[in-house]
């Protein structure tokens, strides 16, 4: 059985990058398999978000392929966008000016129907934002709005997640409950880059290093 | 979704600065770059020179609604969400903008229907006015959905220039000038009365927008400007 | 001397570093040059034009500079001289104000260029003493805008209305009754009176006469007003008014 991403000598370099561009990613090779979490560790500058971009398909590697459940990602991938699920995570992300109900309301209705308030509630509630959905984004703390991250995420049901620095502003609560999320849909794959490897380890997490731009090592975290 | 984007817009600036902008300030605006030239040599205000050079303002105020209203998503950093699943959002910005391009698009649109000229001719200028509308609303909704993102002063370079871009074309500044590639400009043909060529002009913009779209919703190559 | 030199050098710095800004006043230069070159039917007509396009673009470049003129000297330190009391306040505005009309220079010179290529006869003392209007003016204009912008709470808001009572009314371009005279009430309505050659004995000593009237009228009124304002400024840490 193939599994549901496969990563095929993918290959990144910024454009205009001067005369000696240098590769962000190099040739990095990696499967994520359903049900799976693929948790990516790494220096500063390593690649590892732009790998996400790349998994997102925001970025257009240099060289390699993505294929997903063994088929070659299209030009515009209108169907496999549709199967991901991606945050950036905090601070940005949402519109500043409107509250965490609306917010939510308006990215459910760019991912296909817009929920009603009562909906955009239940949501709040599950992420701990219920006090705070008539709240504006502009007011919230850096944790509160990685909460409103984790419920966007939460906005529609998905083959894979993949998500950036989620514990990042985070309170011991918040991290509890993003396990849980994380841990919560048995058949949904996760790709999570994350600095804190004791989180990583929890939600039982295959760990890929990046070094360089390059994959130093891929095994389980206890191995 | 429309109404929810329209209240972060209208929040962002504020309801009466928004109001100030979008109906007189736009309209005094409009009165400014027509009569800055026209009216030099001591001529009076020419009102149906200024009906027919809709073919001007109308695209004019329609691109920088539509590329402008963007500046909300820039300021949010909600790239990501809209790359990725472009189509109901791009709906909900293009129903959006008209707001902002609305009041001297009626201004015109009344203009047009008060013209001392046959009843037919009126008719397919008030056509003519609300395609350009419409397709410039969506040529601008696609521009900043394209372009806006890549760079952080990308919507900034395009609502500083648009004005004078288009201005090579006839309208305000070069009057009724429709030779050479002055007609290519929005109005080149329906100045003089050619509708049928204006209208296979505007099919074209539409296609470019409907290119540009497809174009943007590739991987890009390079990431997407986050403030 | 070389303290406006520097403020020169700084504003100039100031504004290629806003490409927008940068594309927006270069095409608008170019098309309003090439504009006015077609339109005008002869030397008398075409220096009327010159006069309108170059306000028009260098009024709006006036008032962005005048907006943030303040911070702007906050941010470069110099407020605080002006607080300790090394340099009068007035004199630090009126040098920035000078420095503001040399840089936009271009804009200003360049629908005249256009003028003289169409119509050679544009060429003359008249022309030269027209430029000398426009300098002063545009440097008068953004030394009251200045002390007059400090007064708002949102200056920017304020900035559109400013613009176009300049422009509109300032330059009798919407030919409502009695738009002249309207407009002879603003040193921009003597230069275009001076332009186009209309009550040509009195347009130059009114225009001295209203840009100074204007320039002592405003500075008396707000200098006291802006003075505390700064110092809170400063105090509140807020650098900026």
């Amino acid at each position: 059985m193939s599994p549901l991403l496969e990563l095929n000598d993918l290959w990144y370099t910024y454009p205009h990058a001067g005369p000696n561009p240098v590769a962000v990613l190099r040739g990095v090779r990696a499967e994520v398999h359903e049900g799976e979490t693929l948790g990516i560790v790494g220096g500063n500058g390593s690649g590892k978000s732009t790998l996400l971009k790349i998994l997102a398909t925001l970025l257009r590697p240099t060289a390699g392929q993505l294929r997903y459940r063994g088929e070659p990602i299209g030009s515009v991938p209108t169907a496999y966008r549709a199967a991901v699920n991606y945050s950036a995570g905090a601070p940005l992300g949402f519109y500043p000016r409107l509250t965490a109900a609306e917010n939510l309301r308006f990215f459910s209705g760019l991912k296909g129907t817009t929920l009603t308030r009562h909906g955009a509630g239940g949501l709040l509630d599950r992420v701990g934002l219920a006090d705070q959905a008539d709240v504006l984004y502009a007011r919230f703390s850096l944790g509160m709005r990685q909460r409103l991250h984790l419920a966007r995420l939460l906005l529609e049901p998905s083959a894979l997640w993949i998500v950036d620095e989620p514990t990042n502003g985070l309170d011991a609560d918040g991290v509890r409950l993003l396990q849980e999320l994380l841990g919560g849909a048995p058949d949904r794959a996760t790709v999570v880059v994350s600095h804190d490897r004791e989180f990583l380890h929890r939600i039982g997490a295959r760990i890929l290093i990046l070094k360089e731009g390059q994959v130093a090592r891929c095994a389980s975290l206890s191995s | 979704m429309v109404r929810l984007l329209l209240l972060a817009r209208v929040r962002q600036e504020g309801t009466s600065q928004f109001l100030v902008r979008v109906v007189p300030l736009s309209l005094l605006n409009v009165l400014l770059l027509f009569a800055v030239l026209a009216t030099a040599d001591g001529r009076g205000f020419d009102l149906i020179g200024f009906t027919l050079q809709y073919g001007y303002f109308v695209p004019m105020t329609a691109l920088s609604a539509a590329v402008g209203t963007w500046e909300v998503e820039l300021v949010a950093g909600v790239a990501e969400e809209f790359l990725l699943r472009p189509s109901r959002g791009l709906w909900a910005r293009l129903l959006t903008s008209p707001v902002e391009a609305l009041p001297p698009f009626a201004l015109f649109a009344v203009l047009i229907l008060l013209a001392p000229l046959p009843c037919a001719q009126r008719l397919a200028h008030l056509a003519m006015a609300t395609g350009m509308l419409v397709v410039f609303l969506l040529l601008g909704t696609v521009l900043g959905y394209c372009f806006g993102f890549r760079h952080e002063k990308a919507v900034n370079n395009f609502l500083a220039s648009v004005t004078w871009v288009l201005g090579f074309g006839p309208g305000p500044f070069f009057g009724a000038r429709t030779s050479g590639v002055a007609r290519l400009f929005p109005g080149g043909f329906s100045i003089e009365g050619d509708f049928a060529l204006e209208w296979l002009k505007l099919a074209a913009v539409t296609l470019l927008a409907g290119g540009l779209l497809w174009w943007g919703s590739k991987p890009r190559r390079q990431r997407v400007f986050t403030r | 001397m070389r303290f406006t030199l520097l403020l020169i050098r700084v504003q100039w710095i100031d504004r290629r570093a806003t490409s927008s800004f940068i594309i927006g006043i270069t095409l608008q230069t170019a098309l309003l040059t090439l504009a006015l070159a077609h339109r005008a039917t002869g030397a008398g007509p075409a220096l009327v034009l010159a006069c309108r396009a170059a306000l028009l673009t260098c009024v709006t470049i006036v008032l962005l500079s005048a907006m943030s003129s303040v911070q702007n000297e906050f941010r470069y330190g110099t407020m605080e001289n002006v607080l300790l009391g090394r340099v009068p306040l007035a004199r630090l505005l009126g040098l920035r104000a000078a420095s503001c009309a040399v840089v936009m220079s271009p804009a200003l010179c360049l629908p005249f260029a256009g003028a003289a290529v169409a119509f050679p006869s544009v060429l003359g003392p008249r022309t030269l003493l027209l430029i000398a209007m426009l300098y002063l003016c545009l440097a008068a204009i953004c030394y009251q805008c200045t002390l007059l912008l400090c007064q708002f709470a949102r200056p920017s808001a304020a900035v559109p209305w400013f613009r176009l009572a300049l422009l509109l009314v300032g330059m009798s371009v919407v030919p409502f009754p009695r738009a002249r005279q309207v407009a002879e009430l603003l040193p921009t309505g003597w230069v275009i009176a001076y332009a186009a050659g209309t009550r040509a004995v009195v347009a130059l000593p009114m225009f001295l006469a209203t840009v100074s009237l204007w320039t002592c009228a405003v500075w008396l009124a707000f200098r006291k007003r802006l003075r505390p304002s700064i110092e809170r400024s400063l105090v509140d840490g807020r650098a900026a008014l």
